[in-house]
Formats: structure tokens, C-alpha cells, sequence
């Protein structure tokens, strides 16, 4: 199945009103790139784009839909619409047009959603795209096609957790999860509506009743965390982007700030690695007292003076076993064997002596020169260090905004505080979101306590537990027995498929990697488990060079579809704003071999290089859109020399699909 | 369903003595789930009712 974008039409919103059309071909890739002066609403398009795609537009909240409204001169617009069509050709060669429909009431802050999934039929209210298509088009999956903002080195980073999210979404593993929650559901009604007239039975469907109640009213909160946490990152994203660029105007602070930042992540680095070199020494069960050294010695020094037998009972055994007289060339008579049999206990098997032995030596090796404890005192000590280190590039930071937020004016000083509050928020959240999915072990105790729980994860265990217990009681045992095997199948087949996954797709980057990186290139991805962990020979390394980070990430992608058997256009926000100009050229001519249809969302500064290397890549459609302002008059000038077939206009926008205005209109930062 | 899942079902299932009967009707009732082609609570739990039974009969057989 390949999906391709068609068009895009909006109106009423924050970016121009327009209708745009995208390239794609038959056979073969198209790259499109579109260039919009920086504030036009390129972040409001690739928004709704993904909004419409996954239908997630529908549970935004009133205030999130009223600030799509287009405000003109103070006026919110009362109504807007956004529209995103798309082609999906199937195996048999049939192209099916599907059209995405949101209608805003900014008024009210509510949308209508309609879905048109096919050409000529009508619309259909809500999301209803074609089935096949929709386990695709999750937000989780739209993510892997739409990259926006740090995507590239969320895919990457070992804090980030979006190479597993990506190919759990994927390959139906996310879906899988919630199945077995669905088959938990359902049997806990089962047994919840048995008719057993026990009192006992009673009591506990009582307690059930309580945990269903705990663990609903936990969840709820739980996604209301998450749903915060997700605004506040994205509202922080945005602050620190308007803090950065309220530093820049103010002399030095760029380079001051990029020196702190540097320190920083040094000094974070040094401590999360010395703190893994805490904790394996910590694994030594030596290192924890001198007393324990000190009393395991004496307990060597007392096996020492035990005087272990020279022979063991093994010797005795084979002795009466092989029946050919004792050592000493006498026969063993009955009595004599006897005797050996009395004392044979005494003895020890070569076993038992190997493990004594086996203790005595790690005691003599533990006891043996520097101490182990001081060596894990001495290591603390370094930690207590690091530490410091990493809170003193802390507070320089925080000096340095405090410094930068003095010598800025009112606006740039409001960021920095909303900043501030924002990063509190997120830090409160995230402790939230953490305590209410703990996973702690729950006791008998804790099972007569549902009120005092406050881990949704804990009230499902609970969940668990009193409903096999109730199924017990029931008389539906086997009914329980059967149930716990299909969890187990499940999850079992679940768990190793990922495993699986994640090695395939090792495998698949690294064979794209080969294809699309320069020769000699020392770069290959090691392992995927959250992340995508790069390295070479084995040596593990943060990340590649911007262009080779790019590459990976768009490589990861790929391989991911191909597994899926989909293809999906690349949408790229700032194709190469973190590749430096050298590496662009190359990056651009390797694009079209990625995707059948590329569409970048390109800014004035990333053009040099770029746009040479996608010139020379093949098919480049080339798009620009702009706002009929004041400032953009150059722009309006020179389109009006544009044939009329190459231009879209509007009241207030301009489009134009000519490659020689892309050229020379460069729009982006320089056009604020 | 993907390949990888659907092998590692194979061998879970083995590994827990169910018979192919069941085996099938449990990626049967997996790829309904999704595919989103359960249309009611009522369906599923008839279908789910049918696993039990399979999975049952399997350790019956044995």
C-alpha cells in the first residue's frame, strides 16, 4: 500500500487561506519543498496535518482549536476549515482518494470531523478512513513519516523512548497490550456476575467492586497527567525556543550560553557515568562493611582448622563399589565394609569439598590487598564531586538567566518566567505520572486497601489476583487456568516478537545505512531498544554528525514501512537545520532515493548546499506561500510577473509553484 | 498481523500444550482485534468464551 499527499486546503486559520498541491508520480519519487517565511503557519499546516491524518483533532480541547483561529487585527475568525487529501494505491494498481475534513467553530472551540473515503461519495461524519489504513495512522505512527522539531534526535537519544513507541505502534504491539486489558475486562465481568450465594464470595466481589472503582478513577488520572505533560513539553519547547532568541540579541550571551550548556552536559555525563561504576561495585557484596570481610575471614581461618579430610566420601563409595580389596591389598570383608559404611558420613563428596574450597579461595581473594570498602568510600567520594560539579554548572545557568533575564525588556523577561513555571509544572507532573504507574509489589495488606493505593498499575494487579481468587471460589477454575494460559500466550509471543522486530529492523537501517551514507562512513546502529543505539566496532556512541543523525533517523523510518509493507511520504519541518552546509549537498542528492514523495519544510538558512545536491536529485517540486503583508512586498512583486497557472491567491495569501521565484525569494528567518 | 507475532504465537501456544485448534482461534480472535472487526462487548466475549473452551479441551485431550 503507498499513501501519498495530494493537497491541503485552509481557511480561517493561522496560516495563509490556500490550496495547496503536492507532487507524486506514478512511478519513481518526487521531492516537494515548500518555503514559508517564518511565521506564516508552517507550524499550524504540519499541525493539522498530523491532526487530520490521525483524527486527533476531534479530542482537542476548546482552547487548543481557538488558538488555530486566524487572528486579524485583534479579531479571532469565527470559523475555519482545514482539508487533507490523500491517494492510496493498492496492490492491484487501484487508486483510492480519501479527504480529511475539519470544520472549526472557534467560536464555541469545537470542530466537526468528516471523512470523505472515497472519490465521489459522500462525506462521512467523523474519522472513518479506510481500514487497512487505520492501525497506520495513530499519532504514534503518523510520528515516524511526520518529523517535527528534535524527532531526528528523540529517535536517537538514550533518554527518549521513541524507536520502541515507533515499532510497538507499528507492528500492533501497543494494540496487543490493550488486548490483553480487554480479555482482563471481560473475564473480571465474567466472574464478577456469577451467581455463587456465598458470603464469602460476596465479600470479595464487594472488594472488587471497590478496586475496579480505585483503578478507574487512577487511570483517569493518570492520562490526565500524561495529556499536561505533553502540553507543558510541547508550551517549554516553544518558551525555550523564545528564550533563545531573546539571548541572542543580547551581546556574548550566545557563546556564554552554548559554553554553560557544554559544562552542563559534561558534568551530567561524567556523573551518570561514574554512578553506573558505583553501582556495579556495589554488586560486590564485599564492599558493603569491613565486617563482613573480617567475619568471613575468621570463617576461613576456622575451615583452615578444621583439617579437611585428604579423601573424600566419593573415594570410600568407589572403594566398596568396585569390590577389589582395600588399598593396602587386603580383601574387604563384610565387617570391614560395614565399618566404611558406619563412618562414610564423616567424609565429605568432592562436591561439598570443591564448594568449601571454592569459599575459602573468594574469602582469600576478597581479603585480598586494598580494601574494597575503601575503594567504594573513596569512589563515593568522586560521585560527592561529580555532583557538586553538575549543581555548580546548574547554578551558573541559573545565574546566567537570571543575568539575561535583568538585561532584557518586558517580553523576554516574561518568557523567562513563564519558563520558569512551565519547568515546575512539567517536574510536578512528570513526579505524578511516575507515582500513579509505579509498579510496587502489593501485599495482603495492601489488598484490603484499595483507597490507599495510588498506582493504577498496583489496582490492576489487585484487579488480577481478586479475580482469580473469586473464579476459585466460583467454581470456574478452569475457567481461570484457561484465561491465565491465553494471558501468558500472549504476552509471551508479544514480548519475543518485539525482541525479534527490534533485531530485523538493526539489520534493515544498517543495510540502508550502507546504501545512503558515503563509503568509510564509521557509523552503524548497534542495537535497538528504546532508542536507536549508534556506535562501530561495538563502541557505543551518543550520535553521528548532524547529516549522519538525518540519516539514520530517515533510515530507521524506511525500514519500519518496509516491515509494515507501507509506504508513506517523508514530511519533513527543517530538513537540514542541524547538517552543516558541506554535508547538505550530499544529504539532498540522497533524498529521493528514501521516499517516493518528499515534502520538506524549508527555511532561507538551510538552503545553501541543500538545494544544490536535491537540483541534482531528480524531480523537485518547488512551492512557496506567503501572507499578503507589508512586509512581504518583494515577494508580491515578483509574483506578479508569474503566469497565472503557477500562482494561487487569495485575500490574504500568495502561493507559487515556480521553481525560478523559489530561487530567488529565499524566505524563512529573515522574513519575521 | 506481523509475521514476527504470529510465529512467536505458534511457539508460545506449543509451549503450553494447546492444540492447533486453539492456537487458530486465538490469532483469529488477535487479528479481529486488530483489525478493529469487533463489532460488539457480546461478540467478543462469545468468541472469547470459545477460546476457553479450546484452550480447555487441549489440556482435556492431554
Amino acid at each position: 500500500m503507498k499513501v501519498s499527499i495530494k493537497q491541503i486546503e485552509a481557511n480561517g486559520l493561522r496560516c495563509p487561506d490556500t490550496l495547496i498541491s503536492f507532487k507524486n508520480k506514478p512511478t519513481g519519487p518526487v521531492i516537494n519543498l515548500l518555503q514559508m517565511p517564518n511565521g506564516t503557519g508552517k507550524t499550524t499546516i504540519i499541525e493539522l496535518l498530523q491532526g487530520a491524518l490521525t483524527g486527533d483533532v476531534i479530542n482537542w480541547s476548546p482552547a487548543k482549536i481557538k488558538s488555530y483561529a486566524r487572528k486579524t487585527e485583534g479579531d479571532l475568525a469565527i470559523e475555519g476549515l482545514f482539508k487533507l487529501t490523500i491517494s492510496i494505491e493498492r496492490n492491484d494498481n487501484h487508486v483510492q482518494i480519501v479527504v480529511f475534513q475539519i470544520d472549526f467553530d472557534f467560536h464555541h472551540g469545537k470542530v466537526d470531523f468528516f471523512t470523505t473515503p472515497n472519490k465521489g461519495a459522500g462525506m462521512e461524519d467523523g474519522w472513518t478512513p479506510p481500514k487497512d489504513l487505520r492501525q497506520y495512522i495513530t499519532k504514534s505512527c503518523v510520528e515516524v513519516f511526520v518529523f517535527k522539531g528534535d524527532k531526528v534526535k528523540d529517535i536517537i537519544s538514550s533518554n527518549k523512548e521513541d524507536a520502541e513507541v515507533t515499532i510497538k505502534a507499528f507492528f500492533g504491539i501497543d494494540s496487543i497490550e490493550g488486548f490483553v486489558g480487554v480479555v482482563k475486562d471481560n473475564f473480571r465481568n465474567r466472574v464478577s456476575k456469577t451467581t455463587v450465594n456465598d458470603r464469602n464470595v460476596k465479600s470479595e466481589k464487594a472488594l472488587l467492586k471497590r478496586w475496579d472503582d480505585r483503578c478507574a478513577l487512577l487511570k483517569v488520572k493518570y492520562e490526565e497527567f500524561t495529556k499536561k505533560l505533553e502540553d507543558y513539553v510541547k508550551e517549554e519547547k516553544e518558551l525555550k525556543d523564545n528564550w533563545g532568541d531573546v539571548i541572542s540579541k543580547q551581546k556574548g550571551a550566545n557563546d556564554r550560553q552554548i559554553e554553560i550548556k557544554s559544562k552542563i552536559e559534561g558534568a551530567k555525563n561524567e556523573l551518570s557515568r561514574h554512578s553506573s561504576l558505583v553501582f556495579e561495585q556495589l554488586k560486590n557484596p564485599f564492599s558493603l562493611s569491613n565486617n563482613l570481610i573480617s567475619g568471613l575471614v575468621t570463617m576461613k581461618d576456622s575451615l583452615d582448622r578444621m583439617k579437611l579430610p585428604g579423601a573424600s566420601r566419593t573415594f570410600f563409595d568407589e572403594l566398596i563399589a568396585e569390590d577389589n580389596g582395600c588399598i593396602c591389598g587386603r580383601e574387604l570383608d563384610g565387617d570391614s565394609i560395614k565399618k566404611i559404611e558406619e563412618n562414610i558420613d564423616s567424609y565429605l563428596s568432592s562436591n561439598e569439598i570443591n564448594i568449601i574450597n571454592d569459599i575459602k579461595r573468594g574469602i582469600s581473594e576478597a581479603n585480598d590487598g586494598s580494601s574494597i570498602v575503601d575503594e567504594l568510600r573513596s569512589m563515593f567520594d568522586e560521585l560527592n564531586i561529580l555532583h557538586e560539579r553538575h549543581e555548580d554548572a546548574l547554578n551558573e545557568k541559573s545565574v546566567f538567566d537570571q543575568n539575561a533575564k535583568r538585561n532584557a525588556d518586558k517580553d523576554g523577561s516574561d518568557v523567562f518566567d513563564k519558563l520558569t513555571k512551565i519547568t515546575e509544572k512539567i517536574v510536578k507532573a512528570r513526579t505524578a505520572e511516575r507515582s500513579l504507574s509505579k509498579n510496587s509489589s502489593l501485599s495482603d495488606d495492601d489488598l484490603k486497601r484499595p483507597e490507599k493505593c495510588n498506582s493504577y498499575i498496583v489496582a490492576e494487579k489487585a484487579q488480577d489476583k481478586l479475580t482469580e481468587k473469586i473464579g476459585g471460589m466460583s467454581d470456574m477454575l478452569k475457567d481461570v487456568q484457561a484465561n491465565q494460559i491465553l494471558q501468558k500466550v500472549i504476552t509471551t509471543a508479544k514480548d519475543k516478537a518485539l525482541i525479534h522486530l527490534k533485531e530485523h529492523l538493526t539489520k534493515l537501517t544498517n543495510q540502508k545505512l550502507k546504501e545512503t551514507l558515503p563509503s568509510g562512513s564509521q557509523i552503524k546502529v548497534l542495537e535497538i531498544d528504546k532508542f536507536v543505539q549508534l556506535g562501530w566496532n561495538n563502541i557505543k556512541q551518543n550520535e553521528g554528525s548532524g547529516a549522519q543523525n538525518i540519516i539514520v533517523a530517515y533510515s530507521f523510518a524506511r525500514s519500519v514501512l518496509e516491515e509494515a509493507s507501507i509506504e508513506f511520504p517523508l514530511i519533513v519541518d527543517h530538513p537540514v537545520a542541524q547538517v552543516d552546509i558541506a554535508n547538505r549537498e550530499s544529504l539532498g542528492s540522497t533524498l529521493a532515493s528514501m521516499m517516493h514523495q518528499f515534502i520538506g519544510f524549508l527555511i532561507d538558512t538551510e538552503r545553501p548546499g541543500f538545494l544544490e545536491g536535491v537540483n541534482s536529485s531528480g524531480d523537485v517540486h518547488y512551492i512557496s506561500l506567503f501572507s499578503n503583508i507589508k512586509g512581504n512586498a518583494s515577494f508580491i512583486d515578483s509574483i506578479k510577473k508569474i503566469n497565472n497557472d503557477e500562482t494561487y491567491i487569495t485575500d490574504n495569501g500568495y502561493l507559487c509553484y515556480n521553481k525560478d521565484f523559489f530561487i530567488e525569494n529565499s524566505m524563512g528567518a529573515s522574513n519575521v | 498481523m506481523n509475521r514476527f507475532i504470529e510465529e512467536e504465537l505458534d511457539i508460545a501456544c506449543k509451549e503450553e500444550g494447546l492444540s492447533i485448534e486453539a492456537c487458530k482461534a486465538i490469532k483469529a480472535l488477535l487479528n479481529r482485534k486488530l483489525n478493529n472487526e469487533i463489532q460488539s462487548n457480546k461478540d467478543f466475549t462469545n468468541d472469547l468464551s470459545r477460546v476457553y473452551v479450546l484452550i480447555q479441551e487441549s489440556f482435556n485431550e492431554s
